[in-house]
């Protein structure tokens, strides 16, 4: 069902997007000696008591009466697992929510990575108030922060459609 | 390889035809399903060609995100309200009939009935 790894960063954040969060971090680091791709989500929302937190984890909770629960972090959870990985979720009520996966690199079951640029204009489209921090890392380092996008842009949208498309293609020309 | 310099031309460009339209008067605004079920019917393909079909022609149009929308089968889906508020909507869409969307019912103002929930 989620082909890229880009496809799971647009998923969740649109996750913390719905808890209201105003600040979303998003780490992606790929080791090729330790052969691991790490991939984080931080954010600031609401966040998750720790029943709420054992419940997200259960998708088949959600099969019968709750449709409440959805399909989103037990997607990733189950692919950490595949692909001989770690899952990690940390929250805490009124303080924000942390999200940590890690997948081996070689691994059959390891899906490409995507259009990762994509997923970030999509999540700026999806709510351009909230401030997106892009950490991308393989042999060298590329990081993107709305804060200094908004700075250069002063009165100009963020979610112009212009400025969108060309966020896109320089996340993803400087993560190549 | 694109950088930071580059965003200031960007922007003179955006600036200029921000100026030329009234913002808050759209002639239509166009809601993408984005929940998990839309992403994982191919909802991305969807937002991006409307984007892209919006910026191309510089039409008066406002592209927004919704949540999952109820009909996990019907996905992906669109709705398009006019400003009058009337809302017609889209099912099963891919790149392709957005391109028409786009022309028709965009730019001419025809509905294209074959691809609405009427139709299904
Ligand atoms: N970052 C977060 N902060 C606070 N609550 C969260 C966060 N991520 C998930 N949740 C809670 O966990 C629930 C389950 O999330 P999950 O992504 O698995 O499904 P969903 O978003 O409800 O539905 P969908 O299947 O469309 O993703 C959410 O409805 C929300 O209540
Ligand atoms: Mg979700």
């Amino acid at each position: 069902m989620m082909q890229d790894l880009a496809m799971h960063i647009l998923d969740l954040g649109q996750n913390s997007i719905r808890a209201n969060a105003k600040n979303i971090e998003i780490c992606l680091w790929i080791d090729d000696e330790k052969d691991c791709i790490t991939f984080r989500l931080v954010d600031d929302g609401i966040g998750m008591d720790e029943d709420m937190q054992k419940r997200v984890l259960d998708p088949f909770f959600s099969t019968r009466t709750t449709r409440k629960i959805g399909l989103g972090i037990p997607f990733i959870k189950e692919l950490a697992e595949l692909c001989n990985g770690s899952f990690l979720l940390q929250s805490e009520v009124g303080k924000g929510t942390t999200l940590e996966i890690t997948l081996q690199k070689s691994c059959w079951d390891t899906p490409p990575l995507g259009d990762v640029g994509e997923a970030m204009m999509m999540l700026i489209q999806a709510d351009g108030t909230i401030e997106y921090v892009l950490d991308y890392r393989h042999h060298g380092e590329f990081i993107m922060k709305t804060t200094e996008i908004k700075e250069i842009l002063g009165d100009v949208n963020i979610q112009e459609p212009s400025i969108l498309l060309w966020l896109k293609e320089y996340i993803n020309e400087n993560i190549k | 390889m694109k950088s930071l310099a580059d965003l200031q031309k960007i922007r003179e460009q955006a600036q200029k035809r921000v100026n030329m339209r009234e913002v808050g008067n759209e002639d239509y605004r166009v809601v993408v399903g984005m929940g998990t079920c839309g992403i994982a019917a191919g909802a991305r393909v969807v937002l991006n060609a409307f984007m892209e079909g919006v910026n191309h022609d510089h039409l008066n149009v406002i592209v927004t995100q919704t949540g999952c929308m109820g009909s996990c089968t019907l996905e992906p889906m669109v709705d398009i309200y006019d400003k009058e508020g009337r809302k017609t909507t889209y099912i099963k869409m891919d790149a392709e009939k957005v391109a028409q969307v786009v022309e028709s019912h965009l730019k001419n103002g025809r509905t294209l009935e074959m691809y609405t929930v009427n139709q299904r």
